[in-house]
């Protein structure tokens, strides 16, 4: 069955996130709960979901004594131009695992964010309220917003990334693209691009594409639709046709949590929190009371 | 009571010894004539699930545990010393070390009490699973006894006082000369889907290789095997 291969550090998956950074990025989120001027940018809200993203997947791979490089990370900026936004520093010997420096290590990354932020957050206290709890939060990207979008460059690029990978990663999980935009794309037809992404693959599938619309329409959030029906405006079904069809084993995770999922469930959220798409890929025994 | 126990365990494939998860103590002869065995089987993805694993298994065979009565008593006490054991390390954590600590540590349990008076009782959470033959054949697989029911979220005993899912129970009657056979998910799996199980699991890790080459999910294994009589 596809999509079934085993995550593991001999068999790493690689994980690449596409981030618009282009100036319609500053524009007020329309997902958040505060409106109007106190609203977040979605460059803003791009920032902490890319953040969250990341440190999920290293905790997906942390035990005591490090972190287990199960995942390949790389990141692609693009606004005023495409780059990539993760790279080995010079001194350091690593090399990345794609044989490029573009896909490195998660172990890397979880030992090097920008900074570490205390936040707070709330908790239950035990007594049926809550309590706020002190939490660090490690950073490793700010927002950023300027230029156009040039998503289809972005996806060309990714194409590139991911060919080289699977070349070498052949019986690897297959890589898994995620695209962050407000969707607005200033350079081309992204669908035929994202098609031509998704083609290449390894032994256990196609490269699966999964798109997180950050828009500033205060329509309600969208969690893996399996119909364009219902979707908010054009940008929103575009990014719909982009996204891959769940495979089975992500489906049946979604499922567990209590999303309702078909056949065509796609990987594609309007305004919410992508950091659910982590936590459907199987890496070993999970425990069903972590988020 | 009279008996032999085997242990034999083996990394998932591609880890090192370090990273074995699983746990098995006993048997353990108690104060109150029972023997005691358990086998725990951490999960993949918390932190400290090998510590926390062995903390389980060494707190049901305990002497001072009257089991599987009183199992909230039991968890209390594992959860106690694995909480002190934690918070030993503590300052030292990186932050994902930390994060993970505080998400608690997760595993599968299995302790099995045998009564002198051919009576044993066993309590359950999750899918390690017991197995009890009587002249080659099988009596009891439990708490699960079909092969294709295993799956990537099974139920887990947390270190966290809130989450823990709850503990089922069975018992038995055993005789002499009955085989009893503790093992951890995937072995399970695999056993159950046998016709016959091994005679003799003596060269434990060429039967591991084997079982993997015939399909057996890539996992810690953990068999406890005990002869009665």
């Amino acid at each position: 069955m596809p999509y079934s291969a085993e995550i593991s550090r001999t068999a790493p998956a690689a994980v690449l996130l596409l981030l618009d950074r282009s100036a319609s990025m500053q524009d007020p989120f329309g997902g958040a709960e505060e409106q109007g001027d106190a609203a977040p940018s979605k460059a803003r809200v791009l920032a902490d979901s890319v953040n969250r993203l990341i440190q999920n997947l290293v905790l997906r791979c942390a035990k005591e004594d490090g972190v287990r490089d199960y995942f390949a990370v790389g990141v692609i900026g693009y606004g005023d131009r495409v780059e990539s936004l993760l790279r080995l520093a010079d001194q350091d010997d690593e090399r990345g695992v794609s044989g490029t420096d573009e896909l490195i290590p998660i172990s890397y990354l979880a030992e090097r964010p920008l900074r570490i932020e205390e936040r707070l957050r709330r908790v239950p206290d035990g007594a049926g309220g809550l309590v706020e709890q002190r939490t660090r939060f490690p950073v490793w990207f700010d927002p950023e917003a300027r230029n156009g979008t040039p998503m289809c460059q972005a996806l060309d690029h990714a194409t590139r990334l991911v060919r080289t990978w699977v070349a070498q990663h052949p019986r690897s999980f297959p890589p898994i693209v995620v695209n962050v935009t407000d969707g607005e794309a200033t350079d081309g037809d992204p669908v035929r691009f994202a098609q031509r992404l998704r083609e290449y693959g390894t032994e256990d599938g196609e490269t699966l594409l999964l798109n997180v619309h950050l828009s500033s329409s205060t329509e309600p959030a969208i969690e893996f639709p399996d119909t364009i029906e219902g979707l908010p405006d054009e940008h929103a079904r575009q990014l719909f046709r982009m996204s891959s069809e769940l495979p089975f084993a992500m489906r049946a995770a979604a499922e567990a949590e209590g999303y309702a999922v078909g056949l065509d469930t796609r990987g594609f959220v309007f305004n919410a929190d992508p950091v659910a798409l982590i936590r459907f890929l199987e890496i070993g025994t999970r425990p069903s009371t972590l988020r | 009571m009279t008996l032999r126990a085997r242990t034999f365990s083996a990394p998932k494939s591609g880890h090192t010894a370090e990273e074995y998860e699983d746990a098995a103590a006993g048997p353990a002869a108690a104060p109150d004539g029972t023997t005691r065995l358990a086998l725990a089987d951490g999960a993949t993805e918390s932190a400290f699930a090998g510590l926390w694993a062995q903390t389980l298994v060494a707190s049901f065979v305990a002497p001072e545990s009257a089991v599987p009565e009183t199992f909230g008593e039991f968890l209390h006490r594992a959860r106690r010393a694995f909480g002190e054991a934690i918070a030993e390390r503590e300052a030292g954590l990186s932050w994902y070390a930390s994060a993970k600590a505080e998400e608690g540590a997760h595993a599968a349990f299995l302790g099995l009490v045998l009564y002198p008076d051919f009576a044993w009782r066993a309590v359950a959470v999750g899918d390690c699973c017991l197995l009890h033959f009587r002249d080659g054949a099988r009596l009891e697989a439990w708490p699960i006894s079909d092969p294709t029911a295993f799956g990537h979220r099974p139920d887990l005993v947390t270190s966290r006082y809130e989450d823990s899912h709850a503990p089922t129970t069975t018992s038995g009657q055993w005789a002499e000369d009955d085989r009893l056979i503790l093992a951890s998910d995937a072995l399970a799996a695999y056993l159950l889907a046998l016709d016959a199980i091994p005679e003799d699991f003596g060269d434990f890790d060429a039967f591991v290789a084997g079982a993997r080459e015939a399909g057996m999910r890539n996992d810690d294994v953990t068999l406890v095997e005990v002869v009665l009589g």
